[in-house]
């Protein structure tokens, strides 16, 4: 068995995860297994969708050609690859909306955001994939801002003794489209790890210095990649758009079905408007580079 | 205000690019909303090819699949969101009518109503194509006769635009795919109809589609969608659905206007390889 620190957890896997950071505890947190998976979950209040059965507490998502997972009670994922498939596509999947059901059934928070380090609080970029949360993140990178994460930040509220909210790193490695990584011009992102054989994205590990310590958050920004108007626009949105705009961002937020889950993310929310500034930016349709949009925010970070 | 069918099953809009189908969504939506339509709020549900959708039915990130995985998985998105409406469900579609690498078809027949097919004369099409594509008469003409002709086309077999690629092939493969292939009714209207006998035309359609509406309203629709109002509201205020590089995509809304654009050798071109169907549907 393999074990591993990623998203805040320790986790105890049958699958190897070079993704992950390897680390010794006692007691896992969530433990990966290979075995069988039934195609629905039995029981009340399941919503039946496509691919997937979703219930409070319990997950099972089937993706055609590729793998079927089972996760559940907060502690336990099970995959069931489809013959032939390869273990990066089974990893890439379960890294995602896998570890988010996970993190929901646990009554985290887990946001759709990359995260850079400025004096031990983090700058948050937030976003649908496609806004250039992970190339904005790689080129703050290349001028000196330490990675946190990327993809999926993990809210929770702070440690004991500690007000507001902070925030776990999901595992030291970003993503970068072979484009992105042109466009960076840096010699530090390499073509060396495929995410899938299929897809011409890279992952960038960064296990010399990453943090897997809860961090507070200095500031937020979110990402829209299609604005109506021809330059990047900035705002500082109130605290009541923050809410709103924030509560959009949650990964895979389809996957939020207890009231009691949405109080708890009411909660770390609020908290975070009443003390974090938050700006929106709206990247023009026409299409600016990560350069650009680094111009435009700079002052701000 | 006209009443919208409750059924569970879906109304296709299809149509080979630049043939009228945001032009008939404009009825719609002027049809759905006392005479008034706002181009960039049109009521229709969305296009088949949304990313977006498709994210949000599978919990995925499509950018991580593959077009082909993609396209094997996108009938049952569609079928659950049939089964999720409680209202007509009416979806854009340009891509051509056909099956995934396993031979399922990729529009779910058992999840559909009807479909309206928007057909337009491609001599007309090869001038709105090459004004929407930024490209010259020559190159909408290769386009109008490429099987492999693709919109949201992505190099590598990925998806990372904000629609997926769609196969619409050569324009009479595409007209004979939606006009012969599906298993449900299919209304065929054609652009030109629509210009010179517009309250026949959208008449039926409307009825086809199980919409009950008066004539006034169907009238009022008429005026209020007429390429005028349409080319004087992008104006104003610019349109969404626009390419990026196009100055306009409401361009003309004439018929017969190939006759001042094409030359005699891409007309022939285009005559000599669509003959069968242009007959068929009285384009000769």
């Amino acid at each position: 068995m393999f074990r591993y620190w990623g998203f805040g957890l320790n986790i105890l896997s049958q699958l190897e995860f070079p993704e992950l950071l390897p680390k010794e505890f006692e007691t896992a947190d969530v433990t990966i297994e290979l075995g069988t998976i039934p195609l629905k979950l039995d029981g009340d209040d399941i919503a039946e969708r496509p691919f997937s059965s979703v219930g409070e507490k319990e997950y099972i998502l089937n993706i055609k050609n590729v793998c079927k997972y089972y996760a559940g009670y907060g502690t336990k994922i099970i995959a069931e690859p489809e013959y032939g498939i390869d273990e990066k596509s089974i990893r890439l999947f379960l890294l995602g909306t896998i570890m988010a059901a996970i993190l929901y059934q646990r009554g985290s928070l887990p946001l759709h955001a990359a995260a850079v380090i400025k004096n031990d609080k983090l700058i948050i970029f937030a976003g649908k994939s496609g806004a250039g949360k992970s190339t904005l993140t790689a080129l703050l990178a290349s001028k000196g801002y330490d990675i946190f994460t990327d993809d999926i930040c993990v809210m929770h509220s702070g440690p004991a003794g500690k007000q507001g909210v902070y925030c776990t790193a999901s595992y030291p490695m970003i993503k970068l489209w072979d484009d992105a990584i042109n466009h960076l011009e840096s010699s530090e992102y390499s073509r060396d790890y495929k995410i899938r054989p299929e897809l011409p994205k890279y992952g960038q590990f960064f296990f010399e210095n990453f943090s897997s310590n809860q961090l507070p958050i200095d500031k937020i920004f979110i990402i829209h990649p299609a604005g109506r108007s021809e330059k990047i626009t900035v705002t500082k949105l109130t605290a009541l758009e923050s809410f709103k705009q924030l509560e959009l961002q949650a990964y895979k937020n389809q996957l939020i079905l207890s009231k009691k889950l949405r109080m708890v993310h009411f909660g770390l929310l609020s908290a975070i408007t009443k003390e974090v500034p938050v700006f929106e930016i709206y990247r023009p349709a026409m299409g600016t580079n990560t350069k650009q949009l680094y111009e435009a925010i700079k002052n701000l970070l | 205000m006209p009443i919208r069918k409750k059924t569970d099953k879906i109304v296709w809009l299809a149509s080979y690019p630049k043939s009228g189908n945001t032009w008939f969504r404009a009825f719609l939506t002027a049809l759905m909303n006392d005479g008034k339509v706002e181009i960039n709020s049109l009521v229709t549900d969305g296009i088949f090819s949304d990313r977006r959708i498709f994210d949000f039915i599978t919990e995925l990130e499509s950018r991580d699949l593959t077009d082909r995985e993609v396209k094997m998985m996108i009938a049952d998105v569609y079928r659950f969101l049939s089964n999720q409406a409680d209202k007509l469900n009416i979806i854009k579609v340009h891509d051509a009518f056909e099956t995934d690498d396993s031979g399922f078809n990729i529009i779910p027949e058992d999840a559909t109503s009807c479909a309206v097919y928007i057909i337009r004369n491609p001599l007309d099409i090869v001038g709105s194509l090459a004004n929407h594509s930024v490209c010259s008469m020559q190159e909408a003409t290769d386009m109008l006769n490429d099987k492999e002709f693709s919109l949201a086309k992505q190099t590598g077999n990925l998806n990372r635009n904000a629609q997926f690629r769609q196969h619409v092939s050569d324009w009479s493969s595409h007209v004979n795919s939606w006009t012969q292939k599906p298993g449900f009714p299919v209304k065929v209207i054609r652009y030109e109809d629509m210009l010179s006998k517009p309250n026949e035309t959208f008449s039926q359609v409307v009825e086809f589609m199980g919409i009950e509406a008066t004539p006034k309203q169907i009238n009022d629709a008429i005026h209020a969608s007429s390429f005028e109002q349409l080319s004087r509201q992008e104006k104003e205020k610019g349109f969404a659905e626009k390419t990026r590089k196009s100055k306009k995509f409401f361009r003309t809304g004439k018929m017969g206007i190939w006759k001042e654009e094409l030359s005699p050798a891409q007309i022939s071109e285009i005559r000599e390889k669509h003959q069968e169907v242009m007959r068929k549907f009285s384009y000769w």
